[in-house]
């Protein structure tokens, strides 16, 4: 028979566990919600940059070193964002396991000839791959503190630069979609080289399209400033999306932790008052026949 | 005065939005002012100052760079910083 103060020990220990995870659940709604606005504010920016690249690229082809394939595809670079806490279930490691799964699946060549470098943003992101003795080439750990504009596309554009110096011949983008509050979509993006019939010119319906515009100074030299922005805005995109799934996951993780302490509890209660029952009956038994052996 | 729309957006969010008589901005190729019933034009901007003039008072702005797109008496700035001064 399990000790009565043990159990209730037990039962305080839960207690205040189920204390902080309801904790940080709310914390990490709060949280949520100012993402997910965040998120909605980049939008009709990074809508815009894409209507009129769009349109750019619909009345002429693009010609940048930007958009150039190249024969070898050997030197792949991957940014990986993850986040900087934990607590947030599988979200960083389903994320990290499916971007080795497509590394050894579909880059195994590259894998091989260690031609494969990666830049992670996040503590956890950096941890991990470091660990595993990946090329970690640039880590920004703790980068989720202060969410800014200016880091993120400083990042972009480095790797932009060794793009098109012809360091890389493929740059992705690996991050969690956001979707839901529940649900995230592991994404596996390629940025680099862009691919022109990603534009979607038609978001802004049609009427627009056929508008005669003036360019200046050319279309050229506007495409040229604006791919670069389009590039920056993507990496900002999927950390606003990252940032907000990983509150999402914290959210859905700490509620089912919250659910399992209170189940464990309940449990935990009903063993307690098994414990006390048993023992109040063994209580009562002795002084029964305590007393029929002293009238005997 | 005639006015038109004018919107100033970030990454980081809307900056600006509303009724404008005047838009001056420094366009790569030298500094231009945008009024009401402008052509359709799509043009890049450096570094520099855009000054938004309203009915009433006008405010200014400093930019990165970016770009402007005006069409149908709508004209909307993106730059990826802009300070208001």
């Amino acid at each position: 028979m399990p000790n009565l103060r043990d159990i209730r020990n037990r039962i305080g220990t839960v207690d205040s566990t189920q204390q902080i995870t309801k904790a940080m659940k709310m914390v990490a709604a709060a949280k949520l919600r100012k993402a997910q606005e965040r998120m909605t504010k980049t939008r009709p920016y990074a809508a815009k940059i894409q209507n009129v690249v769009g349109r750019l690229a619909e009345s002429g082809s693009i010609n940048s070193p930007l958009v150039e394939k190249s024969e070898t595809n050997q030197n792949i670079l991957f940014i990986v964002v993850g986040s900087d806490r934990g607590l947030c279930g599988g979200f960083n490691n389903n994320l990290f396991k499916a971007l080795e799964k497509s590394l050894t699946k579909d880059f195994s060549n590259q894998l091989e000839a260690g031609t494969v470098s990666l830049v992670t943003i996040g503590k956890k992101a950096t941890a991990y791959f470091k660990k595993r003795s990946y090329n970690v080439i640039e880590s920004f750990p703790g980068f989720f503190d202060t969410i800014e504009y200016d880091p993120t596309s400083a990042i972009m554009e480095s790797a932009t630069n060794d793009f098109v110096e012809g360091s890389y011949d493929e740059v992705y983008i690996v991050f969690n979609e956001f979707r839901s509050v529940i649900a995230q979509n592991r994404k596996i993006d390629k940025v680099l080289p862009i691919d022109p019939d990603s534009f979607d010119v038609k978001s802004e319906g049609d009427s627009k399209t056929s508008i005669d515009y003036i360019y200046e100074p050319n279309s050229e030299a506007i495409l040229e400033k604006l791919l670069p922005l389009h590039l920056n805005t993507q990496l900002w995109k999927a950390i606003l999306e990252s940032n907000a799934s990983e509150q999402g996951a914290r959210m859905s993780a700490m509620d089912s932790a919250t659910e399992n302490a209170k189940e464990l509890k309940r449990d935990l209660k009903l063993k307690y008052n098994q414990a006390r029952q048993s023992a109040i009956t063994t209580e009562i038994s002795e002084i029964v026949s305590g007393a029929q052996a002293l009238s005997e | 005065m005639s006015t038109f729309i004018a919107q100033i957006l970030t990454p980081e969010g809307s900056l600006f939005e509303g009724d404008v008589t005047g838009v001056k901005m420094p366009g790569t190729q030298g500094s231009f002012e945008v009024k009401a019933n402008h052509a359709p034009i799509v043009s890049t901007l450096e570094e520099g100052e855009v000054l938004v003039r309203k009915s009433e008072g006008e405010t200014n702005y400093k930019i990165s760079g970016g770009f402007v797109e005006v069409a149908e008496n709508k004209l909307t700035l993106l730059a990826e910083s802009v300070i208001e001064e």
